[in-house]
């Protein structure tokens, strides 16, 4: 059997704020956190409501790394893991230090500039693992919105193969006019905020943040006295090999990563209470992974955060992850944020109000451009022992 | 794990093979085309199976779609720029095209880790065939400059090399015959250093004194030098039926891996 591997710490910083307590508010009240503002770094945020962190953030830049920098330490703390000689790090990311980059090219295009150096994804990960004495070995993956859960999944084969006894991952991504911009030409941004699992919704929201877990084999973890606060049971990746953009409309290859994640942590179908969804309110993200939530948990109670946070982008699925953990230990299905403000679809069970979890394993779900589906099964801390 | 497949594509503009069609190839990003090159001269490329991983490891990505798209909004606005460079500038757009024109089902990741790229990617494969999610993976390693990006890199980075660009294929497989891949080291008589920006010489006649190796470092056998070049310099070095200890490093990062003779 695959290793249950306890989480012992968590962290993150979002729309809502910064910290566990802030977000479990805003997850136990559904509460949106989208406002457009004035920035003439992000033109297009007059305009379009985002999820923007107006916490006040360490010094250090880029951005991102900022933000990851906030989620680690403070996930690191509620970890109480003072012996980082080898902790493993691993981010996900999708724009590293584009923003720093973006705005000295669009301001100078014919210079170099500084902090385009700063711009490798990598070179947050080294960053952050120097200023946090975490030794171990490193990783950053880039797999757009799926990024976190793939360093998620690659975190729990290096605590299960014994290549480190614990990591901190993280997921960490920053608002930038090259996202915003791009999401606009797509034409997949809602003007008035997003609403996943609608029949209204009629497009995403961007988001910033970070959300990070500490995530350790559970000797290890049990040796130092540390308290467990969920599991991460199994994960799963398959890719579509349909489209460079738009997912598989019949959501079969996101069916068979949630089968994958199930296999390996030895669970069916039926030992799932909740459905952490991606569900970023674009027309055929909801279409295609409601599809394949229905196929493979039936009418199984399922929400999306993303009307409260907006799509965080690479760090989306540690933002998930997090809410999952909270989730858990609250017992609570946490409602989807925008829901109330439409229809909710009918195909699985949205959930419009906070309710009772009955059980104690959630599946977090992600799809990515280039056609990446990801599977994640959390669970409560009692499957560590 | 096995090395069962492996061939490279360097700096040049490839041509469309075959089995790619052409509208698709109007489209990808150099770094596609070039990852494309580098498959179509694998001996196995008809034989990888709908369940085969895929891993990309790439520190800069598709650079020039990035360009096109951040000089589209210095053009038009950021209202009007243009959304075909924008699909293709996401770091993993280049994995999702591979996959989607081999058909490849199997997990897709997209690494971006600097001077170690290839042995971290080496890594991941590793432990996914492990723990038995996939019996095959296509390993992809490389970069494909633009003048712009090159003279970005070079002057922010000074190399003594000049900066390429170049990608290799590979194939990877649990069991089964090809070179034994290992983490680790080895008492090889030689040494493939990928030879980051911070190598020095000091440092490699340091370490090839200590371990009475001869020592080679990517750049000097591919004539440039990019992040994931580790893996593109392999073959100048595998003629030998010896095992060849592989190195790379990025700041404090250190990784180690070992190619044995072939089983």
């Amino acid at each position: 059997m695959s290793t249950p591997l306890a989480i012992t710490g968590l962290g993150i910083i979002a729309a809502p704020g910064r910290g566990l307590d802030i977000n479990r508010a805003a997850l136990g009240s559904a509460s949106r956190h989208l406002a457009c503002y004035a920035d003439p770094r992000l033109p297009l945020a007059a305009e379009l409501p985002v999820g923007r962190v107006t916490s006040v953030l360490p010094t250090p830049t880029p951005r991102t790394a900022a933000l990851a920098h906030c989620a680690i330490s403070d996930a690191l703390t509620d970890a109480a893991l003072t012996d980082r000689s080898a902790c493993a790090l691993l981010l996900g990311t999708c724009t590293g230090g584009m923003p720093e980059s973006e705005a000295a090219y669009l301001a100078q295009p014919e210079q170099v500039h500084a902090a385009f150096a700063q711009q490798e994804a990598h070179r947050v990960t080294a960053r952050l693992a120097q200023q946090l004495g975490c030794h171990g070995p490193r990783s950053t993956h880039s797999v757009a919105c799926a990024s976190a859960a793939c360093a998620l999944a690659e975190a729990a084969e290096w605590i299960r193969q014994g290549l480190c006894p614990s990591a901190v991952v993280v997921g960490a991504d920053a608002l930038c006019r090259l996202t915003m911009a791009g999401f606009h030409s797509l034409k997949v941004v809602d003007p008035a905020g997003c609403r996943p699992l609608t029949e209204e919704r009629s497009g995403m929201t961007l988001g910033e943040g970070a959300a990070a877990l500490v995530i350790e084999h559970p000797e290890h973890a049990r040796a130092r006295g540390a308290r467990i606060r969920a599991s991460l049971l199994g994960w799963g990746l398959r890719s579509d090999a349909y489209h460079a953009t738009a997912p598989d409309p019949d959501g079969s290859q996101l069916q068979q990563a949630i089968a994958a994640a199930l296999t390996d942590a030895e669970l069916s179908a039926q030992d799932v209470a909740y459905a952490c969804a991606h569900g970023t309110g674009t027309r055929d993200n909801d279409h295609c992974e409601t599809a394949a939530l229905a196929a493979s948990f039936g009418t199984l109670p399922c929400a999306s955060s993303k009307g409260s946070y907006g799509h965080c982008m690479g760090a989306a699925a540690a933002v998930e992850a997090v809410g999952s953990c909270l989730a858990i230990e609250a017992g609570t299905a946490w409602a989807s944020a925008g829901a109330s403000e439409g229809t909710p679809l009918t195909c699985v069970d949205v959930v419009t109000t906070p309710r009772p979890l009955a059980g104690d394993v959630i599946c977090s779900t992600s799809l990515a451009f280039g056609g990446v589906n990801a599977a994640l099964l959390f669970g409560g801390a009692e499957r560590c022992a | 794990m096995r090395l069962s497949d492996h061939a490279v594509a360097l700096d040049h503009e490839p041509s469309r093979a075959a089995w790619i069609p052409a509208g698709a190839w109007r489209r990808h990003d150099p770094l596609t085309r070039l990852a494309c090159t580098a498959i179509d001269r694998l001996q196995q490329r008809e034989r990888l199976g709908p369940d085969t991983a895929l891993v990309l490891t790439t520190s800069y990505g598709a650079v020039h779609a990035t360009k096109r798209f951040v000089d589209s909004m210095l053009s038009y606005g950021d209202k009007g720029a243009s959304p075909t460079p924008f699909t293709a500038s996401v770091h993993n757009g280049s994995a999702g095209a591979i996959g989607q024109l081999l058909d490849l089902h199997g997990p897709c990741t997209t690494l971006s880790q600097g001077g170690t790229g290839c042995l971290a990617a080496l890594r991941w494969a590793q432990l996914q065939l492990d723990a038995g999610r996939c019996d095959t993976v296509l390993l992809l390693a490389g970069e494909c400059h633009s003048p712009w990006s090159s003279q970005v890199v070079s002057e922010l980075s000074p190399s003594r090399w000049p900066i390429g660009s170049g990608m290799s294929a590979t194939v990877l497989r649990a069991s089964g015959p090809g070179r034994v891949l290992r983490s680790g080291e080895h008492p090889a008589p030689r040494c493939l250093d990928g030879g980051g920006l911070g190598s020095s010489e000091a440092r490699l006649a340091r370490d090839a004194a200590a371990q009475q190796q001869l020592r080679s470092c990517a750049g000097d056998l591919l004539g440039a030098w990019w992040p994931t070049a580790t893996l593109a310099a392999l073959p100048a070095l595998l003629a030998a039926d010896e095992a060849i200890q592989l190195r790379e490093r990025d700041g404090l990062d250190h990784l180690a891996w070992w190619c044995g003779p072939a089983v």
